[in-house]
């Protein structure tokens, strides 16, 4: 097969043409960040699916969508319709990964945090720049809105997630024990008074608290995001550890880019973060990037 | 009215979420602003669920019982 003129070599080297087991096939990875995707834009997927694949799409478990079966002669022009519609090829390789997240606090009753707000924003930040590229290996970001960890942040490279320092207003308690029995974590317990009393080294930071509270009187007293460096799966899984609490969102970004400084300064090449982390210490990192 | 006035109540004990709250939620909507429901609700994800759906439609806890035998008994006006 001849090498078509109109192919982009370097297009290529950015990853997201995913070769196939059948000859001359590739599957084209798009870069759908949180797995938020327009109804427009899944038409024009499955229009440029129908054209130049074979009909078929795979949902992959990073919440994004791969086009399969689309021969290598066809790979410009499907993208370049895909690109003309607002949709972007995603990545493979050594690289900054499409972040992933949940719905987070505009949609789901749980979410502490907009999780899906700060992933977009993640994706935006480092995905295919400098500080996202030319990395020892893969670098995959999730982003949870609360405790429940539902995108897993700790088997991801570096993860957020969404928790909540709670306050009580005894002004405002009318003494129900709803937060005792709700708190899943025991704790929480009835003082002699009838005012809750909370055991802060069993808080979890969920939030229970404060949504199930009748009368409001568990109140936020701050709002931030746990991180977790280092975890992944594959063949030698290993969760995340914990790298900070209640980081500001404001200084969400901020803690990203000095982690992806530091992986590119220490990580050995194809080594993944968790590797680097449990070589270097977690103390000499949190003193590095915090 | 009264504060311990009630106008209707629901038992919903062995009712698992969300059919609990949907059943709360239709009770109020033919009741009158202003009046009182009563709610019996299981410990658990009832009692943590229910009354925060509650508020968060508009309405508010007047009154939330802990009872013998593991279940709540939450007043709820309709707003």
């Amino acid at each position: 097969m001849t090498l078509p003129k109109t192919i982009d070599l370097s297009a290529m080297k950015s990853g997201g043409l995913i070769k196939q087991k059948e000859k001359d096939f590739f599957a084209i990875r798009l870069r759908t960040p949180v797995g938020k995707i327009s109804a427009d834009h899944l038409n024009k997927i499955a229009e440029v699916s129908r054209k130049y694949g074979n009909g078929k799409l795979h949902l992959t478990v990073r919440q994004g969508i791969e086009i399969q079966g689309v021969t290598f002669d066809q790979i410009q022009t499907a993208r370049d319709e895909l690109e003309e519609a607002g949709l972007r090829i995603g990545a493979c390789g050594p690289r900054f990964r499409v972040a992933t997240a949940c719905p987070g606090a505009g949609i789901c009753p749980n979410g502490l945090v907009d999780s899906a707000g700060l992933g977009l924003e993640v994706d935006e930040t480092f995905f295919g720049r400098a500080e996202g590229l030319d990395l020892p290996h893969k670098f995959k970001v999730a982003i949870a809105g609360c405790t429940s960890c539902c995108p897993k942040p700790q088997e991801n490279d570096f993860g957020y997630q969404g928790q909540i320092d709670p306050e009580l207003i005894e002004a405002d308690c009318d003494s129900c024990g709803v937060c005792e029995v709700t708190c899943k974590e025991g704790a929480i317990v009835m003082g002699e008074n009838g005012l809750p009393i909370r055991d802060q080294s069993k808080c979890i930071y969920c939030g229970d608290c404060i949504k199930s509270c009748p009368t409001d009187a568990w109140v936020p007293k701050r709002v931030g995001l746990a991180a977790y460096i280092g975890g992944r799966f594959g063949r030698h899984p290993e969760l995340g550890k914990k790298l900070a609490d209640f980081v500001p969102p404001e200084k969400a970004l901020d803690l990203i880019r000095s982690v992806l400084e530091f992986y590119k300064k220490e990580g050995k090449r194809g080594e993944r973060l968790g590797v680097t982390v449990n070589r270097v210490g977690l103390d000499e990192v949190k003193r590095r990037v915090l | 009215m009264s504060e311990n006035e009630i106008d209707d109540n629901l038992d919903l004990r062995g009712v698992l979420c969300p059919i609990n709250f949907v059943k709360t939620k239709l009770k109020l909507e033919e009741m009158q602003a202003g009046s009182t429901l009563e709610i019996l609700l299981d410990k658990g994800d009832p009692i943590a669920n229910v009354p925060r759906s509650v508020k968060e439609e508009g309405h508010k806890i007047i009154k939330v019982k802990k009872e013998d035998g593991d279940f709540f008994r939450v007043m709820i006006r309709k707003s």
